[in-house]
């Protein structure tokens, strides 16, 4: 039996269950393809979980000293089965096709959103000689096109089906730890009136981590100790304690972190503070409290690794920001160039506070993230 | 291989003992523990170190996941890791041996 389900990696957990679901009926699974082309053989019918892993290796040793048996072993993922009431195969392979797909859905959006907003300034700005390249109904229409189009995807992969395998695909490792809430709204105002709690702003300090990282420790050491972010992760809010307060306080950034990033660094007795909302942006903020007789705990115990975790760093930011920083500085250009040729003079003018503000703010960022780098590569070059 | 032994050798202390460590499975976790433990404390592998290195070592095949059924991931060496490990080994051995002749004795 041939049978197809082209969303199977959107959902990876529901097509799991219907693989049990034909098992149950007799069907054996034989083969599977990226564009959800199973086949089928007939056997007897069997009680069975199944587990489609995206690794190369097939089942693991370990796995299948537990039971479970290779059903199919394609280039990039495989399809496994137990009939024993087993602990599942690690969701981990699974969340690295989730975070695949968001990046591209993420991407699309990101794409599609920079498109309409060219094509809306454009509309404005140039609107003579744009009209010589497309007409405004042409561009209205294309924007829809697009619009429905980005809509249906998000809506259709990303949106419906992604956050309830992601629920199941062991989210909870990320969960921040309740303790960090325990004061409602409220309680938190009237705890900042009274001198209690503290909450300060800081826009793009993870572009400085170590820095970060310094001044909330010496906050601890001051009597003020971490107690939460806002779920931005720009506002620090801190409780004062009696007398000074040891605090390691660590940012951490993984280009993939898996269930046992969080379950490992858990156990080495962190407390997770954040996790980035999307996985584009791969942070992870952990404390841990010391006292006199410990010695200062360490997110990375050798140099090597944290100048990796450095690089890592300023490639993906150095390169991401820093690519805008022409793009801003040539539009705050034209926009000089051009200003007070016509009557758009306000909405130019709007334009360009605004841009040279972008500017400005990357190029802040920009500095921010090298120095941050060329810190780490002195430190190791000592 | 000789990209690998390149990029690996001389070996840090860290990558030397979480080689070490896996001639048989662990967890990142226990490879921290059994570290500790053998150096008496000395080394203390951080979190970020210890994922990071795990990360590198299994996508230049020098280990490879011994078991994905538990929420920790279990290692173990592999022949390309042994391999590795071997050189890294001769290499210290030649070194203290330099050492053993330039300074006399132990």
């Amino acid at each position: 039996m041939t049978k197809c389900c082209p969303m199977w990696i959107a959902d990876p957990v529901g097509s799991e269950k219907q693989l049990d679901v034909l098992a149950e009926k007799g069907w054996r699974l034989t083969s599977m393809n990226f564009f959800g082309v199973c086949t089928f053989e007939e056997s007897s019918p069997r009680h069975v979980h199944h587990r489609i892993v995206l690794e190369k290796g097939g089942v693991t040793k370990g796995a299948s000293e537990k039971g479970w048996e290779c059903l199919y072993q394609g280039k990039v993922f495989y399809v496994a089965a137990t009939e024993k009431d087993l602990e599942p195969i690690s969701y981990a392979a699974h969340k690295k096709i989730h975070s695949i797909i968001k990046m591209i859905f993420f991407l699309l959006l990101m794409a599609f959103f920079g498109y309409f907003l060219g094509m809306w300034m454009a509309s404005i700005d140039y609107a003579k000689s744009l009209a010589e390249l497309f007409s405004i109904g042409e561009a209205v229409v294309l924007t829809a096109m697009l619009a429905v189009i980005a809509t249906w995807v998000h809506f259709a992969v990303g949106g419906k089906k992604m956050p309830k395998s992601d629920i199941e695909l062991g989210g909870y490792m990320k969960t921040i730890p309740k303790e960090n809430f325990a004061y409602d709204k409220k309680t938190e105002r009237r705890m900042i009136k009274e001198g209690r709690m503290k909450a300060v702003l800081k826009l793009g300090w993870f572009y400085a981590p170590d820095k970060a990282e310094e001044w909330v420790e010496k906050m601890a050491l001051d009597g003020w100790v971490f107690y939460r972010f806002d779920p931005m992760g720009s506002t620090f809010y801190f409780l004062k304690e009696d007398g000074p307060a040891k605090l390691r306080f660590a940012v951490d950034y993984q280009n993939h972190s898996s269930d046992e990033y969080y379950e490992m660094t858990k156990e080495e007795g962190w407390k997770l503070e954040f996790t980035s909302v999307t996985r584009t942006m791969g942070f992870s903020i952990w404390s841990k409290r010391w006292d006199d007789e410990d010695t200062r705990p360490e997110f990375y115990s050798d140099i090597e690794s944290e100048y990796a975790r450095a690089k890592r760093f300023a490639i993906t930011f150095g390169i991401s920001i820093g690519a805008m920083i022409p793009v801003v500085i040539s539009i705050v250009a034209l926009y000089l160039t051009e200003i007070g040729t016509d009557d758009t003079l306000p909405a130019m003018l709007t334009f360009l506070v605004v841009y040279a503000l972008l500017m400005v703010e990357y190029l802040v960022f920009f500095a921010r993230i090298m120095g941050y780098y060329l810190r780490v590569r002195k430190r190791m070059k000592k | 291989m000789d990209k690998l032994i390149k990029s690996y050798l001389p070996m840090t202390e860290t990558a030397l003992y979480i080689l070490l460590s896996l001639g048989e499975p662990r967890h990142g976790y226990g490879i921290s523990k059994y570290v500790a433990e053998l150096t008496n404390d000395r080394i203390k592998l951080g979190s970020g170190t210890i994922y990071g290195t795990l990360t590198k070592m299994q996508k230049d095949g020098l280990i490879a996941v011994y078991d994905n059924t538990d929420k920790r991931t279990v290692y173990e060496r592999t022949e390309d890791g042994a391999q590795i490990l071997d050189r890294e080994i001769e290499r210290i051995k030649n070194v203290y041996e330099n050492i053993r002749t330039v300074r006399g004795g132990a």
